[in-house]
């Protein structure tokens, strides 16, 4: 059997490279030997938001071999580094397979029905003092089973997801520049751009699959100019034919500064910028000084002012400000001068995660339109996600503390209504004040109750909090010792955050459950489990149900609809209702496809719409809007707001953005400032520490660092040091380095010549490693509209480590 | 054992060097040529071995990426789900 596997996984490995090489999407890679009895199946990779499909071979009950999809059109067959070992992350040897309760002080094996029953009661005791704290890896039915039991059910909007870690700004930037969040573009545009603009955005690290996209076609004979804006050069710097490297923060000035040269030239596009934009701007630097602006939605101005306030950033102030010479600046306003060019802008953390993160996000759409480089094929910005899930989960079901389902808010009375009428819930129900946004959360749960600290007990589900927190002392750590705080988490393994756990609930993870997620162009992708969950590892889905029914046992008048009924009551073909809330009979019906069909009528009213269950059972994921043809066919959207594309623009109106702020189907032109980050290198802390993460390594590492393959390409993590800055101080790679900031220290390993290389003054910590918590060091500062917190830049210092630094790490 | 399909995409579809190159690597068996692109089998002792292999495919002059397309898992993996499986 053995020799027989070899050889099929030898001639399986050689069909999918073939069919690969000859992006020839009808070639399958499936094995015509019928003594083969692997089976396969379709699934979207575990990681990142690129949303790569893989076909998973599973055999035994195990899954034994990966394939990139031939038939996806994300990847066409293509996987990175990680996406090739997916199946691995299924098998670390320390995975959770049974409730853990932490008893005088240590975690103890309890059953389900203990758990859930301490867990339950600790809700029931202050119901408006628990907290859900979820995911971009949520799955769209466990992000939507989460949301309704606490909107809908308890009254209680405390949950937010960890996209407010990395989307947030992305999400502020498209709503106030659109009227509705996600990209109007799609991967397909890095097929046709003449010209990609990575904003801060390591692309071949983070999104290796459609990076290769690009090189592809530049292997292929095509002219594609790639320039790369950043704070330091990466491995997708090698590719690029222009680098500007910028000091922290100063994109805002480079944004300016192209929007300015576009008007001094009269190179703008007039007749784009006429017929579907207006003018706004920052509420905080409105030169007519009105007052009570909301921040999301700023103040008009007139083309004029907008004019006065961006002719300060000329190509030399630009220069004074960013360290990029001005002839770049110019360079880079002349390739947005150019009509004939197909300009795609893309970014992710670099962006995103930055204190003026909304405004930022706000300045890149800005000058696509500013130059019409906007709503052809080639023509987007677009930002990328780092999750699989933030645009279907977070975003589009809305897991944030002051959303709901399908872009409504929770302050809308109609909103509240659509939501209360679907779920068959009495009026008023929901809750119109917003929850506590990420930071606010665990910053309210670490605190002391008699000092305000008014959430008493956290849900986590499928996130890291303890690791991928800012400030982890002030709003994680300082957890420990308040008696009456209560921490719950599902997870797959041992983490930084289950250390803090009270409670520790095994979890189902990717094909051992079934599945649907949303990827950063709008494609929403199903798969079913494959394999079984070890132990009494279960879904997160159920644990959510589980968990209401106990409580409507117990009495939480909330858990009923106005019907008396169940709010997750799941019938099957007969109408007889399921008790999904008990494992046994979880899988009985397909909990997933009841949820989803529940939520898809929540997504039209902002033109969302996505496909039906067993429509993407049939696709590798389909990009909404999703609209059904007069032949019965379902069909997808690549360009939205584009009448040649999107079916939702109405006949003659070549570019209408429907959800407009200002009523009038036009987007919003802003003006933010340059204004300098909270924290900068002075005297005592002289670097910049910027932080992120590596190919090989997935966010917080826990399950990339159960793969051995990737652990040892990448073992621990590291400070990238600059030569020069090396030199002076005399270091040698792999020295160990104490690094501090003001609110924490971590002894590392120096990285001299690596895979990155940060300009002087500037050092990078990768923030996989758990043994390794960079964010001991990072800064809690927030963007003011999107409160996404800052991970890119704070200050530092850097010294050797002594002996008994290293020993404490 | 451990077993890839890579796709090495080259800077110049005329270049011969590479496949030559590719084609004297122990453990290397070459596809069919496609254009730019040159699909792979990569059969590696272990781990280690394979992925000095890949760096060094990536590292050939006229290489401009080496995509990974398959990974059949080795014995050691499926190990793993023994040992993963419940203890109570």
């Amino acid at each position: 059997m053995r020799v027989d596997r070899r050889s099929f996984l030898r001639a399986s490995a050689m069909a999918t490279a073939t069919a690969a090489a000859a992006a020839d999407a009808t070639a399958a890679f499936r094995s015509e030997n019928p003594a083969d009895d692997i089976q396969w199946d379709k699934a979207p990779c575990r990681f990142c938001g690129t949303g790569c499909h893989v076909q998973v071979g599973v055999q035994g009950g195990k899954v034994v071999a990966i394939a990139g999809d031939q038939q996806a059109d994300v990847n066409k067959g293509l996987l990175c580094v990680k996406g090739y070992h997916v199946g691995g992350i299924l098998y670390g040897p320390d995975r959770l397979t049974q409730p853990l309760l932490r008893k005088n002080g240590e975690l103890a094996p309890v059953t389900w029905d203990e758990a859930i029953d301490v867990f339950a009661q600790k809700v029931m005791a202050a119901p408006d003092r628990f907290a859900f704290y979820g995911s971009g890896q949520w799955t769209i039915p466990e992000g939507y089973a989460a949301q309704k039991l606490m909107k809908g059910g308890l009254s209680n909007n405390h949950i937010d997801p960890n996209a407010r870690l990395c989307m947030a700004s992305a999400v502020t930037g498209f709503i106030s520049t659109y009227g509705v969040d996600e990209p109007a573009g799609c991967y397909d545009d890095l097929d046709a751009c003449d010209v990609l603009i990575l904003w801060g955005n390591n692309m071949s690290e983070m999104h290796p699959v459609l990076f290769s996209r690009v090189l592809d076609r530049k292997a292929k004979g095509e002219t594609v100019e790639i320039i790369d804006i950043g704070t330091r050069r990466t491995r997708t710097t090698r590719y690029c034919q222009h680098y500007l490297e910028m000091r922290p923060h100063t994109d805002l000035a480079i944004a300016n500064g192209i929007a300015h040269l576009l008007i001094e030239k009269d190179a703008f596009d007039k007749r784009f910028v006429e017929q579907f934009c207006n003018f706004r701007v920052d509420p905080n630097f409105d030169p007519q000084n009105r007052e009570g602006a909301n921040p999301l939605f700023g103040s008009p101005i007139s083309f004029d002012e907008y004019k006065a306030l961006v002719k300060p950033y000329t190509p030399e102030e630009v220069e004074r400000i960013s360290g990029v010479p001005a002839a770049k600046i110019r360079y880079l306003a002349e390739r947005f001068a150019n009509p004939k060019l197909r300009i795609t802008s893309t970014w992710c953390m670099g962006m995103n995660q930055h204190q003026r993160g909304t405004n930022i996000n706000r300045l890149v759409h800005g000058i696509h339109l500013l130059s019409g480089h906007f709503g052809k094929p080639g023509d987007a910005p677009t930002s990328l996600t780092g999750q699989p899930s933030a645009c279907g989960t977070a975003r589009e079901v809305g897991t944030l503390a002051h959303a709901l389902p399908g872009g409504r808010l929770v302050a809308k009375p109609e909103h509240r209504q659509q939501c209360e009428a679907l779920w068959n819930l009495p009026e008023g129900r929901i809750n119109g004040a917003p929850g506590y946004h990420t930071v606010l959360m665990w910053e309210k749960f670490c605190t002391p109750t008699d000092e305000g600290g008014d959430i008493s007990t956290i849900f986590v589900q499928v996130t890291n909090p303890g690791q991928s927190l800012p400030d982890l002392q002030k709003l994680f750590r300082n957890k420990q010792g308040l008696e009456d705080k209560f921490l719950v988490v599902s997870d797959v393994y041992p983490t930084a955050t289950t250390e803090l756990a009270d409670l520790v609930l095994p979890a189902a993870m990717w094909v051992e459950k079934n599945g649907i997620f949303g990827n950063s162009e709008r494609r929403t992708q199903q798969w079913f489990r494959q394999v079984m969950p070890p132990g009494e590892a279960r879904d997160d889905t159920w644990m959510t149900i589980a968990l209401a029914h106990r409580l409507m046992e117990l009495g939480h008048p909330g858990m009923k609809d106005k019907d008396g009924n169940f709010i997750f009551r799941t019938t099957d073909e007969d109408g007889k209702e399921v008790p999904i809330w008990e494992w046994k009979h979880y899988y009985d019906i397909n909990v997933d496809r009841a949820l989803y069909e529940e939520y898809r009528p929540l997504t039209t009213m902002k033109h969302k719409n996505v496909a039906p269950y067993d429509v993407l059972v049939e696709h590798r994921g389909l990009r909404w809007p999703v609209v059904q043809q007069p032949d019965g066919s379902w069909r997808e959207t690549r360009f939205r707001f584009s009448e040649f594309d999107d079916p939702f623009v109405e006949k003659g109106k070549e570019i209408q953005f429907y959800h407009s702020t200002t009523d009038d189907d036009r987007a919003q032109i802003w003006f933010a400032p340059y204004e300098p980050p909270i924290e900068e290198p002075d005297d005592e802390y002289p670097f910049w520490l910027c932080t992120g993460r590596v190919l090989e390594h997935w966010h917080t590492g826990t399950m990339t660092m159960r793969v051995k393959q990737l652990r040892d390409a990448i073992p621990q993590a590291y400070v990238e040091v600059n030569r020069e800055d090396a030199r002076e101080m005399n270091l040698r790679n792999g020295e160990q380095l104490l690094v501090e900031t003001r609110r924490g220290k971590l002894a590392l390993p120096a990285w001299i010549r690596g895979r990155g290389q940060p300009p002087r003054g500037t050092i990078f910590i990768p923030f996989f490693d758990e043994r390794l918590r960079v964010n001991d060091l990072t800064l809690n500062a927030t963007c003011p509209v999107s409160k996404e917190p800052d991970y890119k830049k704070c200050a530092a210092r850097v010294r050797r480590a002594s002996f008994t630094e290293i020993a404490k790490g | 054992m451990v077993i890839s399909g890579l796709v090495v995409k080259i800077e110049d579809p005329r270049q011969a060097d590479v496949a030559n190159a590719l084609e004297s690597h122990r453990g290397i068996t070459l596809g069919e040529i496609d254009g730019a692109r040159i699909p792979l089998v990569l059969e590696a002792d272990d781990d280690r071995a394979s992925r000095l292999a890949h760096d060094q495919i990536e590292s050939l002059p006229g290489v401009v990426s080496v995509d990974v397309v398959f990974c059949g898992f080795d014995d050691d993996a499926a190990g793993l789900v023994e040992q993963s499986q419940p203890t109570s």
